[in-house]
């Protein structure tokens, strides 16, 4: 990498810190550094929100993604405007007018001390594993492109991230996320309008267009109801709007964005902008993607994108992995010469010529495919600790390779500014739940100021050293990704639940809620663990094996609570006083 | 503080601006993935 990028990427990402330093040098109270000083306006809550959520594995995955799968990953975001409308008109009202600093604060006023102790911890596990996630796994990629050792990498994002929180806490998160989201822009715009650019001349964006849907990388919309696919419009916009509500709604690290505006408005506000904005924003990402993919069909594309893997093989591996490039290049010209006479039938408006050339190019594209396969295959055999998904590293390797100096540097600065942004919320969400949720509320209440400014940072530090350790540790564990989604869908559904029943079961008092809770985490693992070890239930004699796949554990979390708790307050008798530990 | 949007009359109408701008959206994905599959 040339001097110039190490300048950019350097530059850029140590000055956001340093002003974000600068600018809180003065802070003095624990308000201020646990939830700001409600000043915010609209758009800052906005950028914040949506740079909280934008992680460093957004922008390395989701181009790799439509590179293989096309585009219908957006379906994803589609129920999140719809979670927005729902959190403006049901949730935030509620935050506001209680002035919490989290939102477990708001679950003592319903339901008392021990549902919303028991909820804050049942979120600081999860968050606490999949903040380590968030340095680690952009770490892998990065550590391997820059040339330092993957420590160095954690340690680099995590003592970034530390500085800043620790000394300006909230407000250092809130104006280094203004930034971080700014160069994020940027360098989205930047990275498109280059792909596009360097396209053959005589490839218009028409024709790329065309190119790619014959491709079927064009797959934005399936109104196919199918519950084995993944992607759907049914499943992205209900599936999706669930999510992002438990999301936006429950987690810490997401409300703390939007109760640190100066008004209900602009929180409100904020919101909307994050509705309008979202999914244009991961179009653009995706489109990028299948910029890329447009852009091998007209230049050679390397055989297995993850170039580590590939300089880790020995001699006489290489040598194989060199025929397979050989056949990959002869596979590749042949292809070229298809998309081609694609492109001009598809202009000409000739269907019998594009149907035939669109049959030619997917059968070698097909051979390119088997290419590749071929040398994952190789480098499994000879370095068998090799991770060999190489999606990750489709955006990367290109950005490497074609993107002239300078942008490099910048666009390396946009990835490693989105791991600190998500980095930064989750390490001060876990800091002030910590102390608001469980040290000033179970041990310490009335200390001063100064003492409770003094745990804030002190649990931003132990958090940090935390999220750090599971980064480190994360190398012993084969599929760490899934490993925490799996922690979030087991903590998730029941979190969001005793929310819900808070907000729409009027009757569902403390004592049934917190039951209802305690027993549904109980359920959940249990459904997990019968599921995960395929136990079979015997229940008076029948007996029903419990297959689960983990992801519908957060619907039946959410579900089991409120149903739980409905029931429980029907049978259980009143009491004076509801939910005094 | 009197909650109002300073861009529109009520939250209502806000809320509609998010939803339709949204539905406009997946409208044309689906007319750009139907004209170009």
């Amino acid at each position: 990498m040339n001097w110039i990028d190490w300048l950019v990427m350097l530059a850029t990402l140590i000055g956001i810190a340093a002003f974000g330093i600068w600018k809180t040098r003065h802070i003095n109270s624990s308000e201020t550094h646990m939830r700001g000083s409600d000043d915010l306006n609209w758009m800052v809550i906005g950028f914040n929100i949506m740079a909280t959520q934008a992680s460093a594995i957004t922008f390395l995955s989701l181009p790799g993604q439509a590179y293989e799968d096309g585009m219908r990953f957006v379906q994803f975001y589609f129920g999140l405007p719809l979670a927005m409308i729902f959190l403006s008109i049901f949730v935030i009202p509620y935050f506001y007018k209680l002035k919490i600093y989290t939102a477990y604060e708001y679950l003592e006023t319903r339901f008392g001390l021990n549902t919303r102790v028991f909820t804050a911890l049942l979120f600081l596990i999860q968050r606490g594993f999949s903040t380590g996630l968030s340095f680690f796994a952009p770490s892998i990629v990065m550590s391997q492109l820059l040339g330092w050792s993957l420590n160095f990498t954690i340690l680099f994002i995590g003592g970034l991230i530390l500085a800043y929180t620790y000394i300006g806490g909230y407000k250092a998160v809130s104006y280094t996320q203004t930034l971080q989201f700014t160069v994020i822009w940027l360098g989205l715009f930047l990275a498109a309008g280059i792909v596009f650019y360097q396209l053959p001349a005589d490839v218009h964006f028409v024709d790329a267009v065309n190119i790619a849907g014959k491709m079927g990388k064009i797959n934005l919309v399936d109104f196919k109801f199918d519950l084995s696919n993944r992607y759907n419009i049914w499943s992205g916009v209900i599936g999706g709007a669930f999510l992002a509500i438990s999301y936006f709604g429950t987690d810490q690290s997401q409300v703390a964005r939007y109760l640190g505006g100066k008004s209900l408005t602009e929180g409100r506000l904020g919101l909307m902008l994050n509705g309008l904005i979202k999914v244009p924003m991961q179009f653009i990402i995706l489109g990028v993607g299948v910029l890329v993919f447009v852009f091998y069909l007209f230049n050679q594309a390397p055989l297995h994108f993850n170039a580590n893997n590939v300089s880790r093989l020995g001699e006489s591996a290489a040598e194989q992995y060199k025929v397979l490039e050989t056949q990959q290049g002869m596979v590749f010209e042949q292809r070229r010469n298809a998309v081609h006479d694609l492109m001009l039938a598809m202009r000409n408006g000739d269907a019998q010529k594009t149907k035939q050339a669109q049959t030619e190019v997917q059968t070698l594209h097909a051979t390119e495919l088997q290419l590749r396969e071929d040398a994952r295959t190789l480098i499994k055999d000879h370095v068998p600790d090799a991770s060999t998904k190489d999606t990750d590293y489709v955006f990367i390797s290109y950005v490497l390779q074609y993107m002239p100096i300078g942008v490099i540097g910048l666009l390396l600065a946009m990835i490693l500014a989105a791991a600190c942004s998500s980095g930064a919320s989750a390490i001060n969400a876990l800091a002030t739940t910590t102390v608001i949720d469980i040290y000033q509320r179970l041990y310490k209440p009335s200390a001063s100021d100064q003492h409770y400014l003094k745990m804030s940072k002190l649990f931003v530090v132990v958090w940090s050293l935390i999220s750090l350790a599971f980064a480190f540790s994360a190398q012993l564990f084969d599929n760490l990704i899934q490993a925490v989604n799996i922690i979030g869908s087991i903590f998730y559904g029941v979190i969001l639940g005793v929310f819900l029943a808070a907000f729409f079961q009027p009757k569902v008092k403390g004592r049934a809620a917190f039951l209802a809770a305690i027993l549904t985490q109980i359920i959940v693992i249990a459904v997990y663990v019968m599921s995960e070890y395929k136990m079979d239930l015997n229940l008076l004699g029948w007996v029903i094996p419990v297959r689960v796949a983990y992801l519908w554990l957060n619907l039946i979390g959410c579900l089991l609570v409120m149903g739980i708790a409905a029931v429980l307050q029907g049978v259980m008798p009143e009491r004076g006083k509801e939910g005094v530990m | 503080m009197e909650d109002r949007p300073p861009f529109l009359k009520s939250w209502n109408q806000v809320y509609l601006v998010v939803f339709f701008f949204n539905a406009i959206l997946i409208v044309f994905f689906y007319l750009l993935t139907r004209l170009f599959a």
